[in-house]
């Protein structure tokens, strides 16, 4: 081939081809100071709005198991509407284990999560084969076999009143029961599991697992293994849900099969395609508009399902991207 | 007749007038996506939305319950037209299925939100429509209204099968069903086939609901067990089969009815559904349907 | 092509049914290393259904296929990769949320070792890979002077710069063998004649092609030797010019519907 020269920026190449177009991320240092003005702001709300940490603490709860579904549903494309079953596994399961068995919070969490993701490894091989309505349909019956069991299972599980008196979780010495303990811990729980997604994000991995999402025959031809992957990031939703359910049985003291019922499990589906999916921001976002819409105002709690159901319809319909996802993508204009 | 078994087929009979109401919902999903593949979620909560209008309109005016079928079912077909137009049109334009599905998710949040805003969170029941009588056959004693429901399945699926075998209007919408592109290149109008088809799901709705009121109670919460049953018993059913649609959702309700009677009414529900998923694991089209790309 | 040479690519009595109609019906034919291959054929001749069967979509009916000497036939298409074969597909199927270099980057799958720990963790091997796969996909796309579309979102390219991408894919994953499913589809002439520039230059650089095409003047550019198909037989299997002049490749072409 005859040395041509080495074109990088936008104009054609000597190929004729149009202007590149290029996508303007910000400037790293720009990134930088973002983020480190976030965390400052994170790390003093607590003092600026303390009525707040208690939504703020379900809101991060919930993060977390929506970056989970995320990794799932945004990046690998699969629908999955039962995460409630293995927020069920990690709330009930800890719950369970150190208020009847006095096993150490943090163990009881940690083993949980291990729980969940054997069972998601399980389910996976052989649910994660269906495609689009009837995923969707298997983990919806995921979800309404959860919600009845934490209901039915009444000597287990404390049946439809749920599980009390669940002891707070305990880092050695330490009893995290405040809402500020419980929001400090959060944050670091959610700083670590968006850190997790995001480098996976940024991975070969992450490019996988968009393949797959994309057009599983060409990624298959690439080599990738479609079926491992698939169910390799079911198994770490599955964990995220678990950790999430574990820390609001610890936080709350208490869960109930309302809290790992089918509504809910739609609401985390909701709550991405919100804030925005393939985006680490969009979670968080669609987690705080949900969970905060019915504290906006007293009078205002009745409205918020109407409100949130209509609000879903015309993000949906207008922003394919999520709130978030339509946002940064208006910024690199 | 022995009393477990007068008790066995009293449970059959419950399951069955549940299993109706289940088959009216999943018919509304079944026509709806066979015309524009979307699967409408919020199809059980305009029963619930019906039940609960039929029951404010027959407080209103004071007419007889029976009456009030007649009111809301064509006021149904005109509100899911509407909707269709303000909604669901709008959204298939810009979204893929998956997402359309996430919309009808979104319909169906916004009417359980709408029945918690205007009837609050208690729950509702009407006068049965030929007021408390039941027939007794052998010591089995079905309640009136049961045959009400029934009725209403029977009426419907005649009168579907009619429309869709015996009219014009009927081979225009097997046709967009089997193929829309092609129904498009031959001139079909594919969204009006659309809005008649949404139209038709909203007085398959609203009888629904109006037949079932009268035998339990409804709340807003109601909303989402009925989308889910629907749902579940229209692709158990096998997507797209209108008979599929009334066997699944006959099957469910049989089953939840059948199991409830040996353990609680949860337990009942964890079994069904864990029936429903071997099935959809095993027989992914299914019981009745046509094979479309379920797996990879 | 000297006969003493192993093929790089054999492929021996293929068939393929579906249902009454016989779609590949005994087809035959070498690939020489180092070289390029055209199949042609009007609509319907089976040419995609062939490359199917090479590549592991859809199982024979009869025949094999060997690559390298190593019987091939009917195995799982996610394997190819690590032999050294690489497949493109009809439309450019590239990820169009990930940019032009993160697609390339994907390309190189097959060199890297994608597991969720280590690249959730980021630990240095992910990151010395990170690095490894965007030197080369820069490599690749400076050589096919894609270059300043590196950062561009795949889905925002033009067509012929897809596929020009997707060339760059493919050979990211070190192929020995390249297969190719209508490049010049949809492509006008000057996309065209660059594609066949990158093509030559591809060859050039030690990879031999197997180009699935309709574009006569592509293939005649192009191609080292034509195989000819029609309703799923070979009626031709020879250098350009002659099959150009082939009275049965004339009449099948001229011949059949469109």
């Amino acid at each position: 081939m005859t040395t041509r020269e080495h074109t990088t920026h936008p104009g054609a190449p000597a190929t004729g081809l149009p202007a590149s177009r290029e996508r303007r991320v910000p400037a790293r240092p720009v990134r930088l100071v973002t983020a480190l003005v976030a965390a400052a702001v994170a790390l003093v709300l607590p003092l600026l709005v303390p009525g707040w940490l208690g939504l703020l603490v379900i809101a991060g709860i919930f993060f977390l198991i929506v970056l989970g579904l995320n990794l799932l549903m945004g990046y690998a494309g699969q629908v999955s509407l039962g995460q409630t079953l293995f927020m069920a596994l990690g709330g009930y399961g800890a719950g369970l284990l150190t208020l009847r068995w006095h096993w150490p919070t943090l163990v009881a969490m940690i083993v949980m999560a291990g729980v969940s993701a054997a069972v998601a490894a399980g389910l996976g091989t052989v649910f994660l084969r269906l495609r689009g309505y009837y995923l969707a349909l298997a983990t919806l019956g995921l979800a309404v076999i959860t919600e009845s069991l934490a209901s039915g299972l009444t000597g287990f599980t404390g049946g439809p009143s749920g599980l009390v008196g669940v002891p707070s979780l305990h880092l050695g010495p330490w009893e995290i029961f405040s809402d500020q303990a419980n929001y400090y811990l959060l944050l670091v729980v959610c700083g670590l599991g968006a850190w997790f997604v995001g480098n996976l994000q940024r991975s070969q991995t992450g490019r996988a697992l968009s393949a797959i999402a994309a057009d599983p025959a060409a990624a298959t031809m690439l080599g990738i293994n479609a079926s491992r992957y698939k169910t390799s990031a079911f198994v770490v939703s599955a964990v995220y849900a678990s950790l999430g359910g574990s820390l609001y049985a610890f936080y709350l003291r208490f869960i109930s099969p309302e809290v790992v019922g089918v509504t809910v499990a739609l609401s985390i589906v909701i709550m991405l395609a919100l804030g925005g999916a393939r985006t680490l921001v969009g979670p968080l976002l669609g987690a705080l508009v949900i969970q905060g819409l019915p504290e906006v105002g007293q009078s205002f709690a009745s409205w918020s399902p109407f409100v949130a159901g209509v609000v879903l319809i015309l993000v949906i319909t207008y922003l394919p991207r999520g709130i978030w996802g339509t946002v940064k993508k208006l910024a690199e204009r | 007749m022995s009393p477990t078994m007068t008790g066995l087929i009293q449970v059959v009979i419950g399951g069955l007038a549940d299993g109706g109401v289940y088959a009216l919902i999943a018919l509304g999903v079944s026509l709806v996506y066979s015309i524009s593949r979307i699967i409408n979620l919020a199809q059980g909560g305009f029963v619930v939305l019906a039940a609960l209008l039929a029951v404010s309109i027959q407080q209103w005016l004071g007419v007889p319950p029976l009456v009030t079928v007649v009111i809301v079912v064509p006021l149904f077909a005109l509100l899911m037209a509407v909707v269709e137009r303000l909604v669901m049109a709008p959204a298939a334009a810009r979204a893929t299925p998956d997402r359309m599905l996430l919309v009808t998710v979104g319909v169906l949040q916004a009417i359980g939100g709408l029945l918690l805003l205007v009837w609050g969170n208690l729950p509702y029941t009407m006068q049965p429509f030929s007021g408390d009588t039941a027939i007794t056959i052998g010591g089995v004693r079905i309640v009136s209204q049961y045959l009400w429901i029934i009725g209403a399945l029977v009426v419907t699926v005649a009168a579907l099968w009619f429309l869709v075998q015996r009219t014009s209007l009927g081979l225009t919408m097997r046709a967009t069903a089997s193929n829309p592109e092609a129904a498009a290149l031959q001139g079909i109008n594919v969204g009006r086939i659309r809005l008649i088809a949404f139209s038709l799901a909203g007085a398959m709705a609203a009888l629904a609901g109006t037949t079932v009121i009268p035998a339990t109670f409804l709340q807003f919460s109601t909303v989402t067990p009925y989308a889910v049953a629907g749902f579940i018993a229209a692709v158990a059913g096998g997507l797209g089969s209108n008979v599929g649609a009334v066997v699944g959702g006959l099957v469910l309700g049989l089953l939840q009815g059948l199991f409830s009677r040996y353990t609680s009414g949860d337990l009942a529900q964890v079994i069904a559904m864990a029936v429903l998923i071997v099935l959809l694991l095993v027989r992914p089209t299914g019981l009745l349907g046509k094979k479309s790309e379920v797996r990879r | 092509m000297t006969t003493t040479e192993t093929p790089l690519l054999a492929v021996h009595g293929l068939t393929r049914r579906f249902g009454g109609v016989t779609a590949v019906d005994d087809v035959s034919f070498a690939v020489a290393p180092g070289t390029v291959r055209a199949i042609i054929g009007p609509n319907g001749a089976g040419k995609t259904t062939l490359l199917d069967l090479m590549t592991g979509f859809t199982a024979p009916d009869a025949g094999r296929v060997e690559f390298a000497g190593r019987d091939i036939t009917g195995i799982r298409p996610h394997r190819l990769p690590a032999l050294g074969l690489a497949r493109t597909f009809q439309s450019a199927r590239l990820v169009g949320t990930l940019t032009v270099r993160q697609n390339v980057m994907l390309g190189g799958y097959r060199f890297t070792r994608a597991r969720f720990l280590s690249d959730g963790l980021r630990l240095p091997r992910t990151r010395k890979e990170e690095r490894g796969l965007a030197r080369r996909a820069d490599e690749l796309l400076d050589f096919l002077e894609l270059g300043g579309f590196a950062d561009t979102l795949a889905g925002d390219l033009p067509a012929g710069a897809q596929r020009l991408v997707e060339v760059a894919r493919g050979l990211a994953g070190g192929p020995t063998l390249l297969l190719l499913d209508e490049p010049a589809a949809g492509l006008d002439d000057t996309e065209t004649s660059e594609l066949a520039a990158a093509l030559r230059a591809v060859c050039a650089g030690g990879i031999s092609l197997v180009v699935i095409e309709h574009n006569i003047e592509l293939v005649m550019t192009v191609s080292d030797r034509v195989t000819v198909l029609d309703a799923g037989r070979v009626i031709a299997d020879d250098v350009p010019q002659k099959v150009q002049a082939d009275p049965a490749v004339i009449e099948a072409y001229l011949g059949a519907k469109p």
